[in-house]
């Protein structure tokens, strides 16, 4: 009896659902502090029906910019219990159904297209930056590739109908909808060079978009713009990214990796397919953001690894049809059998070894609540950040909220110097600039710094231990 | 069905006949240039008013100086007199102050310029429709409101040249002679705004063919400029700027709107139809990006060019046969709500009263407790407020062009804002006798530092037998070099 292939399909999303779940239920926390302040603005809007907008614990007071339509959506499910970790899981797995989609666009093969689906669920990427995550990219990924899907469908009324409400859904939501114009742009150069004429309709919906995007952009982030001219596309990020490039191949997945490239080769060059342009210009497309630092180096692997793992389904493709051109082909389900072996064994085993429960114990956050001041400040790492402002209701003295964040590159360094440096006075000096009373250091913080404790304590009593992992500035 | 179509086509009507009324034109163009006014008061705003406000007073009460005592510590009378003239004309002959000039004539000057504009468009037969949305669209330019909201260098410039090109365009002689005239007040003001004149005059009469007639324009402007810069070797300016300040979203300060920009691509598209038949617009086209791109004041001059041909452009965009309607009617309203959100924010980024009342008082108290003589250091931001409310010199202030050493200065500047080697700074001090440090909060956030552990701020904090805090309030400090 043949298996239905939509049934299959339905097993695989339910696996990733099932996958996605689990690891985010086998920690009491979400991963990224990110999540909690998605969390704190969501609560906002509960309380007050709007965002924040200026936030008084972030870096000890300031004016920020949050694209509010994330929060407002999910502040209408806040109803339900867990919702920051149900949801993410639910949107996450509907990669499975949209990759099965246009991969079935694409090569109009169920095999290859069920491959494809199995093979988006299980990108070990997903566990750095999706799982048990609540930012907004757990829906911007799935609503950009949906977009993509859309847009190779455009003459049916439906899907122009889908592509129009997306775009603005994307736009509102975050501003990596400028992706979507550079997938468009490099689409565009992509087609007349190879001398492919473009649908008149989506010239007319690359148009709609690229000013949509670019209106609703400079209206959420005009202070942005205000303040810092064309530099606000670098974020005002005190960080600099770096690259490595066998960590990245791990994280991408050595299947899709291998097969997307040679998918894109055979796609583009051999094929001159609409469809692989599209998904070639949006690998184009992120690697020109990655290539400008614009993107955030995992964010950025994300989507390239997404659009390999489209790219791989003309592989899979051929790899069959090779395949029923060989002896081989009696052995068809056999080797079927190892391919979803293999793609468990390099693409949903690593997943699962890269989850890390980044937070374990989160007390000491709590303990600040019921034992400090309302108005004292807490030196933690950057990664810490929110979770001050959540947890423990205080100011922080930096978070990843960059954007119109007053002096980050100098807040970064004199965090980074309370913890590796080897002065009392200074690090007296820095607590009494930012009006911090409180220095936490724990297990995690002691390991990424290399150290085994503040290293100036002893030199002064101003500094002293007050719990494990917290020490009090009493001068 | 077909009466339901008939009332959408008349109701279309009915809004396009209101839309492309002068009279809502010219009504909306004044609320929009008094707007400003209103909020912040009837009252002179912006360096540029103050630079005016100083040069001219002095003019009245004394003579042309020949040496400006208080910019940059002490420079030659080097500026551009064309504005500085009209306004002690006016004060002389009207007996209006100096004050009420700088606040009422921008405003006057914009509702009259948009007026000529829309004028010399409907002598050129554009469309009552066209002509209502050029108009729009430069109305809600940054570079129009920048201009005309407060007395900048444009108001009287842009004037003349729309007036002398009005009297260009007409057939009748005695128009001739009265643009001979207006062109040459216009020789007092900046080469750019002349060089416009150049251009436009001459690139109308080769389309019209009569280029024997700009013989006569040129060389009577041409002579004028001669004589009148044979005194004070003016040139053109040339400036350099990034490409992203000629935006004023993104970093500019009276930039062009991205929006118009955008709608301007498709109005070459446009001209594009008839490719090398319109090889004299693109000429002319290229021409002023040059401009542009050698002095960043001529964006006035883009904005007008840009305006037109945007207003082709969306035409053009809504006039091509479109597969999706829905799609087209989108982009239009987007295109045209960029154009509005930009004007917009510049108008009410613009509302706000500059300098604030926090930095006015500081200024006035330098002015109360301070020197004659004694150089006060600042961003160069505040440069023409220490000169003009506190009547103090500066180090450093916009008016770079023909500064002595002005580059150094710049240099020392940077110097001193982030230098935390107290020898040296004070070294710097002493050489150019500066004895009372300016800062406001602006400054302190971004402006030139970040936190009080900077440069100067450290410094000053942290020597107190070299520095005394005499003024601090609203975040405004005025400190002593002892």
């Amino acid at each position: 009896m043949k298996i239905k292939p939509l049934r299959i399909l339905a097993v695989i999303f339910l696996l990733s659902f099932v996958f996605n779940l689990y690891l985010s239920f086998s920690s009491p926390y979400l991963n990224n502090d990110d999540s909690y302040f998605n969390l704190r603005v969501i609560e906002n809007i509960r309380n007050t029906g709007l965002p924040i907008i200026y936030d008084e614990l972030s870096h000890g007071g300031r004016f920020i910019v949050v694209q509010p339509l994330f929060h407002y959506l999910f502040a209408l499910f806040s109803f339900i219990p867990f919702y920051f970790k149900i949801f993410p899981a639910i949107i996450i797995s509907s990669l499975v159904l949209i990759s099965y989609l246009i991969a079935k666009e694409i090569t109009n093969d169920e095999t290859s297209s069920l491959f494809t689906a199995l093979l988006s669920g299980f990108i070990p990427l997903y566990s750095r930056v999706l799982i048990n995550q609540f930012t907004p990219y757990f829906v911007v990924l799935p609503l950009t590739s949906f977009l993509l899907f859309c847009f190779m469908k455009l003459e049916n009324k439906k899907y122009l109908i889908c592509f129009i409400v997306g775009s603005s859904v994307l736009a509102l939501m975050h501003p990596y909808s400028f992706l979507l114009i550079f997938i468009l742009l490099f689409y565009i150069l992509l087609m007349n060079t190879e001398g492919i004429p473009i649908m008149k309709l989506k010239k007319e919906i690359m148009i709609f978009t690229f000013f949509l995007v670019l209106l609703i952009n400079i209206i959420i982030f005009r202070r942005v713009f205000l303040e810092y001219g064309i530099h606000a596309v670098y974020g005002n990020n005190p960080l600099s990214n770096t690259l490595n490039i066998f960590k990245s191949i791990y994280l991408i997945g050595i299947i899709p990796l291998c097969l997307g490239i040679l998918g894109v080769y055979q796609g583009f060059f051999k094929m001159k397919k609409e469809s692989i342009i599209l998904i070639s210009s949006l690998i184009l497309g992120i690697l020109f953001l990655l290539l400008l630092g614009i993107t955030d180096i995992d964010i950025g692997l994300l989507f390239l690894s997404f659009g390999l793992v489209i790219a791989s389904s003309l592989s899979i493709k051929f790899l069959f049809i090779y395949l029923e051109k060989t002896k081989f082909n009696s052995f068809k389900n056999f080797v079927i059998i190892c391919f979803v072996f293999l793609i468990f064994l390099l693409s949903l085993v690593p997943t699962y070894i890269s989850y890390n429960k980044e937070f374990t114990n989160l007390n000491d956050f709590k303990w600040f609540k019921e034992n400090s001041e309302s108005d004292e400040a807490i030196i933690a790492p950057l990664e810490y950040g929110h979770m001050i402002s959540y947890f423990s209701r205080r100011k922080n003295i930096i978070d990843s909220n960059f954007l119109l964040a007053p002096d980050s590159k100098q807040r970064n360094y004199d965090v980074n110097l309370m913890y590796t440096g080897w002065s009392y006075n200074k690090a007296i000096e820095i607590s009494k600039e930012y009006g911090a009373e409180y220095i936490y250091i724990n297990d995690n913080i002691k390991k990424f710094y290399n150290i085994q404790d503040l290293k100036y304590v002893q030199d002064g009593k101003c500094i002293t231990k007050v719990k494990e992992n917290i020490y009090k500035v009493i001068c | 069905m077909f009466k339901m179509e008939n009332a959408s086509q008349k109701l279309k009507r009915i809004y396009t006949k209101l839309f492309a009324n002068p009279y809502i034109i010219f009504l909306l163009a004044f609320i929009i240039l008094v707007l400003p006014s209103l909020i912040r008061g009837f009252d002179i705003h912006g360096q540029e008013s103050y630079f005016y406000y100083r040069i001219s007073n002095y003019i009245i009460n004394n003579e042309i100086p020949s040496y400006d005592f208080l910019s940059f510590g002490g420079r030659a009378f080097l500026y551009n007199m064309g504005s500085i003239l009209f306004l002690v004309l006016f004060n002389l002959l009207l007996k209006i102050s100096i004050i009420n000039l700088l606040v009422f004539i921008p405003i006057i000057l914009g509702f009259f310029s948009l007026l000529l504009f829309y004028l010399i468009l409907r002598d050129f037969k554009v469309t009552r429709t066209t002509s209502s949305f050029i108009c729009y669209l430069f109305i809600l330019s940054p570079v129009f409101l920048y201009s005309f909201t407060h007395f900048t260098s444009f108001p009287i410039p842009l004037f003349l040249n729309l007036l002398g090109f009005y009297f260009v365009i007409k057939e009748r002689k005695i128009f001739h002679y009265l643009a001979f005239f207006v062109y040459i007040m216009l020789s007092f003001f900046d080469f750019i705004h002349i060089l416009f004149a150049l251009i436009i005059i001459f690139f109308y009469l080769w389309k019209n063919k009569k280029l024997n007639r700009f013989i006569p324009y040129s060389v009577i402007i041409l002579l004028i400029i001669y004589l009148n810069n044979s005194f004070v070797h003016f040139g053109i300016n040339i400036i350099n700027y990034k490409f992203y300040e000629y935006f004023s979203m993104l970093g500019g300060e009276y930039g062009l709107s991205i929006f118009l920009v955008f709608m301007s691509f498709f109005g070459m598209a446009y001209l594009w139809k008839k490719k090398y038949k319109n090889t004299l617009y693109y000429l002319f086209f290229i021409l002023n990006i040059i401009m542009l791109i050698l002095n960043i004041k001529y964006i006035i001059y883009i904005t007008l060019i840009l305006s037109v041909l945007g207003a082709y452009g969306l035409k053009y965009l809504y006039q091509l046969k479109w597969d999706s309607i829905i799609i087209r009617d989108l982009t239009v309203i987007m295109l045209i709500a960029g154009v509005i959100f930009s004007g917009a924010l510049f108008l009410v980024n613009s509302s706000e009263r500059n300098p604030n009342s926090g930095v006015y008082n500081a200024l006035i108290f330098i002015e109360d407790n301070t020197n004659p003589r004694d150089v006060i250091l600042s961003h160069e931001k505040y440069g023409i407020y220490i000169n003009s409310i506190s009547s103090r010199k500066n180090f450093v202030d916009i008016n770079k062009a023909y500064a002595p050493r002005s580059e150094l200065r710049f240099y020392y500047l940077k110097k001193i804002f982030y230098d935390k080697d107290l020898s040296n700074t004070l070294k710097l001090f002493e050489e150019f006798k500066i004895t009372y440090i300016f800062i406001t909060p602006e400054m302190k956030n971004s402006l030139v530092w970040t936190n009080r552990n900077q440069g100067l701020l450290y410094l000053i904090d942290r020597n107190p037998e070299y520095f005394r805090l005499i003024y601090n309030q609203d975040g405004v400090e005025v400190w002593r070099v002892l």
